[in-house]
């Protein structure tokens, strides 16, 4: 209505000037064409094509090449192990998190919402560096350790920062997405969604029944777009394996950026395939997370009895 | 037998906040439909609160069927709540409501079945055991929900406003789906509302509650007849109030002096101490005396000031000196505006109530 | 139950924050002790007066407060628009603007740095700024129509009949009532921008440094002290601008 209402000339200007679309291009554009020419130029370069890898022959040679790796397996594996355990744990606790909230009456306090933005803020770099802090064998928690007696030396203290099992890694993201999922389904913990967990109880339904029946389904249209975000995060993210990972075995997003990085213009192509490689993965998750949903959050018409 | 007692019970939102219930005692007969009538703020829903075991009291003893409930945890307790909003699962069928009581306490899906088709049948929703809730009317919804209640065979059901949300058809059928359902099913039924007409329309017993406290209890018949308290007959719509000084077995007004029944007297008759009695008639048992009569005891002389239509019948303002006293007549009997009127005050209907 | 979450945040936070503020200011910190046995500021004092600490910060700002005035500027009739429609076209756009967020940040880090390459404007801050745009404006559209779906808009019109014109109406109504929503999406997009490595390091081709890239870099394989120092430069931005965008009555994500 108002933004153009000063805009003149014709007619038609004006209607395309107040159109929604109009307003909604700009961001738009910029988003969907940054994201999709970024999109376009990756995948093109995993077959060979495109000005970044000019010279390299077209085809998919660039895929055999990165399938036929000794350690892609290994890597694609502890890929998978970090990002699905990551997103276990943050949709465990974000969900535990806005159960905690609606739990209670009363609104949100303000000091709890900070908290949470502050968690989701915090950089990952500065995140990841913190964890180093905490959970290195001479680190802050090792140091306690040591105080109340547990240990003596700082190597008896579980390796937790370049570990085999990656542990660090997933201490890391999880906990700083556990705020990102409580975010997300804040706006489905509503007033609603407290009442039909009240009604549940007294219909004789105890907390875990009421936490597994209704608030787990009320805020499934939230919680599976941020456990797909979270887990594409934890799939594809750079900064907590790079600096809590150990050189073996490493994650594929360790991996792209290596052949990223690397001057030979070959090497490029394989970044992009294993990237593009690593969205093929993040894809079928996604749909997996959406046929789930599709169940959880609506009833199943059943015939008529 | 009591089906529910309630005796001093307290509650407090904030530990040193006012008191939102402030001592409240009551008992509810087993089988009967209760109604629990106030303004909004009354505390009436908090009661309901604290018998669902939502809210903690602060002060005061529940029984259900002589079980005291301090130490039950909700989802034990024996009673099931009926919200303003259906507060259907949007992610289940209708049955799958009306089945969720049986199913977290582990009832095999064949007999669950059995009982969804039961009550289904009995709130008239046959044939929407497959349905998605969020397409339902407002009515039917709610419908859904009391089947969900009964589903578990409560104690007593407790409906804190369930049809204020309601056209008022819809509303109208199911109060009287719902006493029918009591009749049949003999559940006890403990209903909160704001509304008088609907309070009287189902209810078997009535208790008033105003700022947090029980002002009168009684079979709705009585209650009108003897409000008890100034904020009851107000509530009711008991429109006649006469303020004024007992003397002998009469009472002495500015508007005129009125016979009395002493049996009708809250306080000692003759009590000197308070010299401001009020009394109230309620103006359907005011009547308006055909011009020529002669006047007899209790009777007044005024000049109709105002007509107002209810329904098929008529309610006059007559001003009585500086008062103002209500009746209704049928609309064919409504005087001229300005024309004297004759009304008769009948002391078997003039009834003390508490300032 | 909420005091559990609160304090669960709060420790998490804190024991982070703590650590690296401890980390920061000591001298000789010998295992096991929890507390450094000395204590010096010399180390992290000369961190923040290094020249690398200043560009860093000066870069760092210079690219933050771009991206996110252009953010804003596009996000805002974006989310007006937003605000007035509601359900599916509604959702179509987040979609469309938080489909970035499930692509692998790697992938997607090194496809804009290739787009870049293209457009040739590659290793310049300028780059930066413009891939730090891509998950800066959905932040800065969801924010700004959180706090719009409030704004009455016939506020507006009523201006306009009073002889307002369209910039009069937004800087005299339009933004005097809605100025904390658009603070809180300043603070927040700021601090996505701020936040970014890969994105910053693969367009700057590594030219362009901002503290995060610097604190990345001591981190891997500086020294200890100095990398709780520059944590902590990386940090207390994000804290205060947090602090500020809490202030707004609603910064909740819409879904």
């Amino acid at each position: 209505m108002t933004p153009s209402a000063g805009i003149v000339g014709p007619a038609w200007v004006r209607r395309v000037a107040r159109s929604p679309i109009a307003a909604v291009a700009p961001a738009i554009v910029v988003v969907g064409l940054g994201a999709g020419y970024a999109l376009v130029e990756g995948l093109g370069a995993s077959f060979g094509i495109g000005a970044p890898v000019a010279g390299v022959p077209i085809g998919l040679d660039a895929y055999r090449r990165v399938i036929a790796s000794p350690t892609f397996w290994e890597s694609g594996l502890f890929s998978m192990w970090v990002a699905v355990a990551s997103t276990v744990l943050a949709v465990a606790g974000g969900t535990l998190i806005s159960w905690w909230w609606i739990s209670r009456p009363g609104r949100i306090r303000r000091i709890d919402m900070w908290l949470v933005h502050l968690s989701v803020s915090i950089p990952h770099v500065a995140w990841a560096v913190a964890f180093v802090a905490v959970l290195s064998q001479s680190g802050f928690a090792a140091r306690v350790a040591a105080v109340v007696g547990l240990i003596d030396r700082p190597d008896q203290f579980p390796v937790l920062i370049a570990d085999r099992a990656g542990l660090g890694i997933i201490a890391t993201i999880a906990t700083k997405e556990l705020a990102f999922v409580a975010l997300v389904t804040l706006p489905l913990a509503t007033r609603r969604a407290r009442d039909a967990v009240t009604a549940a109880a007294t219909l004789g339904a105890s907390h875990s029944q009421r936490l597994r029946f209704v608030f787990i389904p009320t805020i499934a249209p939230a919680l599976l777009p941020a456990a797909a975000a979270v887990f594409a995060f934890a799939l594809g993210s750079y900064e907590a394996p790079a600096l809590l990972g150990g050189q073996r075995p490493r994650t594929l997003s360790i991996v792209a950026l290596e052949h990223f990085r690397a001057s030979d213009l070959t090497r490029r192509a394989d970044a992009f395939a294993v990237s593009t490689l690593i969205g093929a993965v993040i894809v079928l998750m996604v749909a997996l997370l959406w046929f789930v949903g599709r169940r959880v959050s609506r009833p199943t018409p059943r015939a008529a009895r | 037998m009591s089906a529910v007692l309630v005796s001093g019970l307290s509650y407090r939102y904030h530990p040193r906040g006012q008191a939102a219930l402030d001592d409240v005692s009551f008992d509810v007969d087993g089988g009967s439909i209760t109604c629990l009538l106030g303004p909004s703020g009354s505390g009436k829903s908090t009661i309901l609160g604290c018998i669902a075991g939502i809210l903690e009291p602060s002060a005061g003893q529940l029984l259900v069927d002589d079980v005291d409930l301090a130490a039950v945890p909700t989802h034990r307790r024996p009673v099931t709540l009926l919200m303003q909003n259906a507060q259907l699962f949007a992610h289940m069928t209708v049955a799958e409501n009306v089945e969720f009581g049986l199913r977290v306490r582990r009832v095999s899906a064949a007999q669950r079945r059995q009982r969804s088709a039961e009550l289904l049948d009995l709130v008239g929703l046959n044939g929407f055991a497959g349905r998605d809730p969020g397409r339902l009317s407002g009515g039917e919804q709610q419908r859904v929900a009391l089947a969900r209640a009964l589903a578990t065979d409560p104690a007593v059901l407790l409906a804190d406003e369930p049809l204020t949300n309601l056209d008022p058809p819809v509303r109208r059928e199911l109060q009287q789906q719902l006493v029918e359902i009591n009749r049949s099913t003999g559940t006890t039924i403990l209903f909160v509302t704001h509304d008088v007409e609907e309070a009287f329309a189902i209810s078997d017993q009535l208790v008033v509650i105003a700022g947090g406290r029980v002002q009168s209890a009684d079979a709705p018949s009585e209650l009108i007849r003897r409000p008890g308290t100034r904020i009851v007959a107000n509530m009711l719509g008991v429109g006649n109030l006469l303020v004024g000084r007992i003397d002998g077995d009469c009472l002495e007004t500015s508007t005129g002096r009125f016979r009395i029944d002493p049996a009708h007297a809250l306080l000692e008759v003759a009590s000197q101490l308070v010299d401001q009695r009020h009394w109230v008639i309620h103006q359907d048992h005011v009547q308006l005396l055909d011009e020529g009569t002669t006047p007899t005891s209790n009777t007044v002389v005024g000049t109709a000031v105002n007509c107002r239509l209810v329904g098929t019948r008529v309610e006059v303002a007559v001003a009585v000196g500086s008062d103002t006293i209500t009746v209704v007549v049928p609309s064919e009997r409504c005087p001229a505006l300005g024309s004297n009127v004759i009304l008769h005050l009948p002391a078997t209907h003039l009834f003390e109530v508490r300032p | 139950m909420r005091v559990a979450v609160r304090s669960t945040l709060s420790m998490m936070l804190g024991l982070a924050v703590g650590v690296l503020a401890v980390a920061a200011v000591s001298f000789r910190w010998v295992f096991p002790q929890v507390v450094p046995d000395e204590f010096s500021v010399a180390i992290a004092a000369r961190t923040l007066r290094s020249p690398a600490t200043g560009a860093a910060l000066g870069t760092g700002i210079i690219v933050s407060v771009s991206v996110t005035l252009i953010a804003l500027a596009l996000a805002w009739p974006a989310a007006r628009a937003m605000a007035r429609t509601s359900g599916r076209w509604r959702g179509i756009v987040f979609a469309v603007l938080f489909l970035p967020s499930i692509l692998p940040p790697v992938g997607l880090a090194m496809g804009l740095d290739v787009a870049l390459l293209n457009l040739g404007v590659d290793g310049s801050r300028f780059a930066v700024i413009l891939a730090h745009l891509v998950p800066a404006v959905p932040y800065a559209v969801a924010v700004l129509t959180a706090t719009l779906v409030r704004y009455d808009d016939r506020l507006d019109l009523q201006a306009a009949t009073l002889g307002a014109s369209p910039l009069q109406v937004l800087r005299h109504v339009t933004l005097p009532q809605v100025r904390s929503g658009v603070v809180a999406a300043a603070a927040l997009t700021f601090v996505v921008s701020w936040s970014q490595y890969l994105l910053t390091l693969l367009a700057g081709s590594g030219r362009v440094i901002t503290p995060t890239v610097l604190l990345f870099n001591a981190a891997s394989g500086g020294n200890p002290v100095t990398t709780a120092t520059l944590a902590l430069v990386v940090i207390v931005p994000v804290l205060v601008l947090v602090s500020v965008a809490a202030g707004a009555p609603d910064q909740g994500v819409p879904v």
